[in-house]
């Protein structure tokens, strides 16, 4: 089996190294994921595969690498020792071969071959070890005996557990780079982007998904250039080869040429230049020039991230995705750590408001990965509409407790405001508000603070929701609406999926039209109404959200300046002319044209920015 | 330091494959001595398994073999034997193919 694909994998490589020099360029499109333009080197990770992860280390990181190793082998060695201790007063023979398994593992045309290779080839361990393998492979390719020669079989079987140790433990995503550099791949989690904060991380490219996938919100929020669902991608960029990632136009050149990577770096030169103007917004207010405020609020994932919503001049935090806490350590996390951040958060931005969403797991957002693969048996054929948010919440209810109690003690230190996702029925939300009953009542017999009247909302992101909002507006004491799921449920479209991403429409008028009556349900009730999807951020589409009369916009923190620009120079009654007129159009493409006269007349130079 | 040197025919019907080259490996650990096998190539030390396997002895093999140090007289016999053991308890060689411990493993985890 490997054994075949271990002579193509060294070939391969071999040819990797020379390649990049004598490519045409290539210019491919896929779509904008974050902003920002950068020229390097790809290193292309395929961790969904069962190819070979394989980059060259830097000196320094040689050190790292040979330790990284060795505790895989440790791990495998135990590994195969306890599954040696199942077999304990077993057949004597099957012991013994399982012995020659813990031997073959520390055998020193194993081990020392690959840790040779480490340290003299400067190249990741997973590669090295294969290339040992492929020598021990050849020595046994003489052996004239057949059974002797299969014996290779139990060689592999040794070495695909160390490879496995490797990948498990010795996160997918190397840290060791010889320069900074572009990673390429099929996708990436959320917990993956994460690890990935090194200055050795240039920006991310990726095949599946669309503006609104994981690694778009990350790359975002990590302040790097990100392209997402270009086709084929992993296939066509090789590891080495030099690639410009535009952006923020969605597009990769593939081996460019000296000309086109310098007019890219003046494209960058240009949009950081009008960052700068945009400066100057951050410290007014948000209002209209005849003064309708709108509050332009934060969305974020991380608690380091505050930085960025003080110094974007955030007004409070719209949206606090609470999944991180829960992907940082292999255990779940407990109530003092998670109210320790909550705490933090309400501390810093008080008295603005900080709203944190409750754990909105599953789906495309991995209840697979919940540390201790409590979830890992599910199998869901539909995980988009399955057991996810407040679902599995409900389901899990000592993990839904855990989280409400933190939240409910951090209220005492500031403005902090629930938020449930993915509610879909009216007995769903009276069994969360059952919940934080009791959990208040817990909380006030062991006397610890909370703030009573902390407010509760719902994120308006499944479409009977919308329908239903009259009724849910009577319960809450907000609404917020979550576009980006809410588009897919009601486009039937799976932004992940690069085949139908592009059908992905924002702007569709049936979208439009169930913001609108959102809007209207929740102020028929007196209750404010934010929009937090990716689309809030988007100062072409903001005109029409502006219009429909929503008092929160919530976005990425370096949004902000862009739409409080376009705010403050619109009129109240434009923005809700422009509303109305949309609401009659019948489709995306109507929609566009609208909004390219609307900014065309009134915020000129907004049009070429879109 | 003592030194011993010797000529052996493997006598093992499967030859030298992976339990016996771990036999020999630990048998010899006992023994405060190294041993070094010769067939055709350079010798080799009898410590890496894949290093023997690679030798590909088959029964029938002839091999000279070196010991040194303090048990080097000691170790020959010990050698000798695990080179001539019957096959225990295996009625067929594909018994112990690496497919089978594979399997096992799977079935024993919850």
């Amino acid at each position: 089996m490997a054994g075949v694909e271990e002579t193509e994998q060294v070939k391969g490589a071999t040819r990797e190294d020379t390649q990049a020099a004598d490519r045409e360029p290539e210019t491919l499109y896929g779509i904008s994921g974050s902003p920002g333009i950068v020229v390097g080197r790809a290193v292309v990770l395929r961790p969904r595969s069962d190819d070979l992860v394989r980059y060259r280390l830097e000196k320094e990181a040689i050190q790292a690498e040979q330790e990284r190793f060795q505790e895989a082998v440790d791990q495998a060695e135990q590994e195969l020792k306890d599954l040696r201790s199942k077999f304990e007063g077993d057949l004597s023979d099957t012991l013994t071969i399982m012995d020659s398994h813990i031997r073959m593992l520390r055998d020193r045309m194993i081990l020392d071959q690959t840790a040779n290779l480490i340290e003299q080839k400067q190249i990741n361990a997973e590669w090295a070890l294969s290339r040992a393998l492929y020598l021990v492979k050849k020595k046994f390719d003489h052996i004239a005996d057949e059974y002797i020669r299969d014996r290779f079989a139990d060689v592999e079987y040794v070495v695909n557990l160390l490879q496995e140790q490797l990948s498990e433990h010795g996160q997918q995503f190397p840290t060791g780079f010889a320069e900074p550099v572009i990673v390429v791949s099929e996708d990436f989690t959320p917990a993956d982007t994460v690890r990935m904060q090194s200055e050795k991380v240039l920006g991310f490219l990726t095949e599946k998904g669309g503006t609104t996938s994981h690694t778009a919100i990350v790359a975002r929020s990590l302040g790097l250039p990100a392209v997402v669902g270009v086709e084929n991608i992993t296939e066509r960029c090789r590891t080495g080869d030099m690639i410009i990632l535009d952006g923020y136009d969605g597009r990769v050149c593939l081996s460019p040429t000296m000309d086109q990577q310098k007019l890219y770096q003046e494209y960058d030169r240009q949009h950081r230049a009008f960052s700068e103007e945009l400066s100057w917004y951050i410290h007014l207010a948000s209002e209209t020039l005849d003064g309708l405020r709108v509050r332009l609020s934060a969305n974020i994932e991380i608690p380091n991230e505050i930085e960025g919503v003080t110094y974007y001049g955030a007004d409070g935090i719209g949206l606090f995705r609470s999944e991180f806490g829960y992907f940082q350590q292999k255990h779940l996390p407990d109530e003092e750590t998670l109210f320790s951040v909550y705490q933090d958060l309400v501390i810093a931005l008080d008295p603005q408001p900080v709203t944190i969403r409750t754990l909105d797991v599953g789906g495309d957002k991995l209840a697979i990965q919940l540390p201790g693969n409590k979830f890992k048996a599910l199998h869901e054929r539909n995980p988009a509409l399955g057991l996810r948010s407040i679902r599995l919440s409900l389901r899990e209810k000592t993990l839904f407790v855990t989280q409400l109690r933190a939240l409910l003690r951090a209220s005492a230190f500031g403005r902090l405001r629930i938020l449930l996702p993915l509610i879909s029925l009216l007995s769903e939300l009276k069994q969360v508000q059952e919940i934080i009953g009791q959990v208040m009542m817990d909380l006030t017999d062991e006397g610890v603070p909370f703030d009573p009247d902390i407010e509760i909302g719902i994120m308006v992101e499944v479409p009977s929701a919308v329908t239903m909002a009259d009724v849910l507006a009577a319960e809450v004491d907000f609404f917020s609406i979550g576009t980006n799921d809410l588009i897919q449920y009601s486009l039937a479209i799976d932004r992940g999926n690069e085949y139908v991403a592009k059908m992905y429409d924002p702007l569709h008028p049936a979208v439009l039209r169930m913001i609108s009556r959102t809007v209207e349900a929740g102020h028929a009730q007196g209750i404010e109404v934010a929009l937090c999807g990716e689309m809030a951020g988007d100062v072409f589409m903001a005109p029409v959200l502006l219009g429909l009369g929503l008092d929160e916009l919530s976005m990425r923190p370096s949004a902000i300046p862009h739409v409080k620009r376009l705010l403050r120079h619109s009129t109240s009654r434009r923005l809700t002319d422009l509303a109305k007129q949309i609401l009659k159009c019948g489709d995306g493409m109507e929609t566009r044209a609208l909004l390219d006269c609307y900014l065309a007349s009134n915020a000129g130079e907004w049009r070429e920015r879109s | 330091m003592k030194t011993v040197s010797w000529e052996s025919t493997v006598t093992n019907p499967n030859g030298v494959h992976c339990r016996v080259a771990e036999r020999l490996i630990k048998v010899i650990d006992e023994y405060e001595a190294t041993v070094q096998i010769i067939d055709r190539g350079p010798p080799i030390d009898c410590t890496s398994i894949l290093e023997l396997l690679s030798l590909a002895l088959v029964q029938g093999s002839r091999v000279r073999f070196t010991a040194q140090g303090l048990d080097a007289e000691q170790v020959v016999a010990a050698v000798e034997q695990v080179l001539s053991e019957p096959e225990p308890s295996e009625p067929e060689p594909h018994q112990n193919s690496p497919a089978q411990i594979q399997v096992q493993p799977e079935a024993l985890k919850e």
